[in-house]
């Protein structure tokens, strides 16, 4: 036969009728456009909880408060507080604030919380307050003879306007949140809040607030929502991040320069490989207990390294800062080395071989050629541990970060707390305004989560660019 | 330069002539210290990842073998009717609470006996002072209490987990932790894999380019967000569409954690099963196409299975990210070990449970303390396992295409 009457019997035989030929046709590219819009969907559903996550922030951190004021800051001064002078404040902290309060200010802002009480009635305020601005009239004098107007002059004299400004909210016109309600509602339930503000709280203000603010950020850590502040948080989760980048960052990129440059095919190498992609997998709160019980309890309380009795600090246990970075910088071990041995992996070989034609050693390849070159993979890699670093939770509370933590953390060896795990306590508590403080948590978390990862592309766009060009 | 090179040369001569007519080998490697220094530095940072897994294992299993051989002793209700001296080896119980038989391990005030007999229930003939404690006197009437240790079984087996009632069932908070990774799983899989055909099949690169960078936010928010996203949205949610006559969504309930953790999940799972579906190779598709297939047959028939061990993988990897979290769980799934499969109760699951016991005052020897690492040891077993199998899977099913 040949191949024309063969291709013509096949047509006659198989589309013989050609409408149901072409309606299986119709009916296979429906369902593919059909599942192609149920996949679809499928990303608008991710697109959609994107928005539901930020919108419920957003919701929680602007709307209508009642709040009572102790003292209505508009009886203080005819111009807003917020624009008052240093000396203006400070009339108003003399006019306001009882002596014994002003002690505890000048006290907490300028000689130092943990300061020793018995000082007070020995040195003059010149030696007690070394290094601050001390008018040379109150120098002289000791701390517990001082005037209220010479306690005001002290502060007024250190203070900028923001600390007074929160001093004066702090102490003088003492704002309570009695009740507070969500964006959405705000806008929209107008006439049944104001009702309902009427009849729970009469004698309070309400008004539209915002529960982040540069005060929040930089006021220290109360039990009461209007007054908290993430102060002691953000130094804790500053200072652990520093801590831990200088642990992980030499440990890692050595692992990964190991790996790369130095390892031959041994099962040893191939165990460490192995070893690395596992312990990336491991959850979070495994760390912490690895931290628990080697940096906490072996090498803290029992050695005294972490908790710094070897070096002569007394007043603390292993649960410091520096258990904490260890920890930190354990759990992002794995990740920093797989983006480091990426990145130098990335190094075009002829880089390598021109180094060592011109007689360079493995080393001084690697220190000044290779490295160099992969360094914009390394800092990507870092940064984007780092971020997911800074939101941890649970390592850090194993580990034994506190919800309360009354004073700064200054030293590697002090108690501390970190941003995530103040979202956690106060979205545990049942006051409802806490919800909004968490909000507002939250919000300053994810700037400076957003500020890290815009870094990491910053640092790579121009680095690789100083390469390039 | 015509004239100089020649000397130059000669002079080179000379010197290698002088090496040779010296008697030394001439050119050999000079021994380069400082290199072998930093080889053995960074192989001892390759060697910290040993280090850190052997540390893992070494403390949760000692931690955990603690838990295991500790003694915990519960008040009998039991009291010796009879002053005892150091030397006494007969006691006399008042036959009130529970009985005790030989090869107990009982303790009074700080001595601890082990029974040898017990002819009859108000007598027992004891073994004095053994686990290291000493003989001394005891007064008529001191409470007897009853040595107790947790067994494996007990453990794997008990339905109660009530340390303070001495039960220690690891049960309710197994399946607290399963309840929410599968539903998590049923809310990420889906999803996942859906978004991951729409972008490798059917997206646009527009809008590829728009749906990858909201994926990648979804999966950088941290978790302690998607707690508070939970437990500030997800329950009034649930609680609003069902809870019309009857309470049926607590306030605090596993399936709200398990949604929002699915939501968290959804990434992980888009990112590694498009690069699954991308690392086919183009000639299977265009095989396809040329075939006449449409985008769904393509997808389907021919790709999902050419990808099926990097799908595997993204899954199984998915399930050992939702049995490892901790904060949306701690936030919105509740404070106390329930044993149900109600997803609406409130329960609270393997990792919240740590995450709790850590906050309180955990003191170094405690039960609460060796009981969390035997947890943890539990955890971490399922976790790696868990990974250890999605490795396996994508090397062994890898589809080679030659």
């Amino acid at each position: 036969m040949t191949d024309a009457s063969l291709s013509s019997y096949d047509v006659e035989r198989r589309f013989v009728d050609e409408a149901a030929a072409a309606r299986v046709l119709k009916r296979r590219n429906r369902w593919a456009g059909i599942w192609g819009r149920i996949f679809l969907a499928a990303d608008l559903i991710a697109i959609v909880a994107l928005v539901l996550v930020f919108g419920t922030i957003i919701n929680q951190v602007f709307g209508l408060v009642v709040v009572k004021y102790a003292v209505d800051p508009a009886s203080l001064s005819s111009k807003p507080l917020a624009e008052l002078s240093e000396s203006e404040l400070g009339a108003i902290l003399l006019e306001k604030v009882p002596r014994a309060r002003l002690r505890v200010l000048v006290r907490d802002n300028l000689l130092g919380k943990t300061i020793d009480p018995a000082r007070f009635g020995t040195e003059t305020m010149g030696q007690l307050a070394a290094g601050k601005t001390v008018d040379p009239e109150i120098a002289p004098k000791k701390f517990s003879d001082l005037s209220e107007a010479e306690l005001v002059k002290l502060l007024s004299d250190n203070l900028d306007t923001g600390q007074l400004y929160s001093a004066i909210q702090r102490d003088v016109v003492k704002p309570d949140y009695i009740l507070s309600w969500r964006f959405l509602e705000s806008i929209f339930n107008r006439a049944a809040i104001e009702q309902e503000a009427q009849r729970k709280a009469p004698d309070g203000t309400l008004e539209w607030h915002s529960w982040i603010d540069w005060q929040f950020v930089v006021r220290e850590l109360t039990s009461d929502p209007s007054t908290t502040g993430l102060r002691m948080a953000l130094t804790g989760s500053l200072l652990i991040i520093l801590l831990t980048i200088l642990i992980a960052l030499p440990l890692g990129v050595g692992a990964a320069i190991y790996l790369e440059e130095y390892a031959t095919k041994s099962r040893l190498n191939a165990l460490i490989e192995t070893n690395i992609r596992n312990l990336a997998g491991v959850p979070s709160i495994i760390y912490g207990m690895l931290g628990l019980a080697v940096f906490v309890r072996l090498l803290g309380d029992t050695a005294g390294i972490t908790s710094g009795r070897a070096f002569g600090v007394t007043d603390s246990n292993g649960r410091t800062i520096l258990s904490a970075s260890l920890t930190m910088a354990l759990l992002i071990l794995p990740v920093v080395i797989i983006n480091a041995q990426e990145a130098i992996r990335a190094v075009a070989p002829s880089i390598r071989e021109a180094s060592y034609g011109v007689g360079a050693t493995k080393w001084q390849t690697v220190w000044r050629q290779v490295l160099p070159a992969a360094v914009p993979g390394i800092m990507t890699g870092l940064i984007l541990s780092i971020s997911r670093a800074v939101g941890e939770t649970a390592p850090l509370i194993v580990v034994g970060g506190l919800t309360f933590v009354t004073l700064d953390p200054n030293s590697i060896f002090s108690k501390f707390t970190v941003v995530p795990i103040q979202v956690y306590s106060w979205t545990a508590e049942p006051r409802p305004e806490f919800k909004n403080v968490a909000a507002a948590a939250i919000i300053v978390l994810l700037i400076v989560l957003l500020a890290l990862n815009a870094t990491a592309i910053i640092i790579r766009g121009r680095v690789s660019k100083r390469l390039r060009g | 330069m015509e004239t100089q090179q020649p000397l130059e040369l000669s002079r080179h001569l000379t010197a290698a002539d002088r090496l040779v007519k010296a008697g030394s080998s001439g050119l050999h490697k000079r021994p380069r210290l400082f290199e072998d220094f930093i080889r053995s530095v960074l192989f001892a940072c390759g060697f910290l990842s040993i280090f850190t897994t052997t540390a893992i294992v070494l403390v949760l299993g000692s931690e955990a073998l603690r838990f295991f051989t500790r003694l915990g002793f519960l008040n009998t209700e039991q009291q010796i009717t009879a002053a005892l001296t150091p030397e006494d080896t007969t006691i006399h119980l008042n036959g009130t609470g529970s009985p005790l038989k030989a090869g107990d391990l009982i303790q009074i005030n700080e001595e601890i006996m082990r029974v040898a007999q017990a002819p009859d229930p108000l007598t027992l003939i004891v073994e004095r002072a053994v686990e290291g404690t000493t003989a001394v006197e005891h007064p008529n009437g001191a409470p007897v209490y009853l040595g107790e240790r947790v067994s494996v079984l007990e453990f794997v087996t008990g339905p109660r987990w009530q340390p303070q009632a001495a039960e220690f069932g690891v049960l309710p908070l197994v399946s607290a932790t399963l309840i929410t990774s599968l539903i998590a799983m049923l809310i990420a899989g889906p999803i996942g894999l859906a978004v991951a055909i729409y972008l490798s099949e059917y997206a646009s690169a527009r809008l590829r380019a728009t749906i990858k960078p909201i994926l990648e936010l979804l999966a950088g928010i941290p978790t302690v967000v998607y707690g508070y996203f939970a437990l500030t949205f997800m329950t009034p949610l649930l609680r609003a569409l069902l809870n019309r006559e009857v309470e049926i969504v607590g306030t605090y309930n596993m399936a709200s954690a398990g949604l929002v953790m699915g939501i968290m999940i959804i990434p992980t799972i888009s990112s590694i099963s498009e690069d699954a579906l991308s690392a086919v190779p183009r000639s299977l598709r265009e095989a396809a196409y040329g075939l006449g297939a449409t985008r769904l047959e393509t997808a389907v028939k021919v790709l999902l299975p050419a990808a099926l061990s990097g799908i595997l993988a993204a899954f199984i990897l998915g399930i050992s990210r939702a049995v490892g979290e901790t904060m949306i769980v701690a936030i919105a799934s509740g404070a106390g070990p329930n044993l149900t499969a109600n997803p609406f109760e409130a329960a609270e699951t393997m990792t919240g449970h740590i995450a709790r016991i850590s906050t309180g005052d955990l003191s170094f020897n405690s039960i609460d303390y060796n009981s969390i690492f035997a947890i943890g040891l539990t955890l971490f077993v399922i976790t790696l396992a868990l990974n250890v199998l999605s490795n396996w899977i994508r090397s062994r099913f890898r589809e080679a295409y030659a």
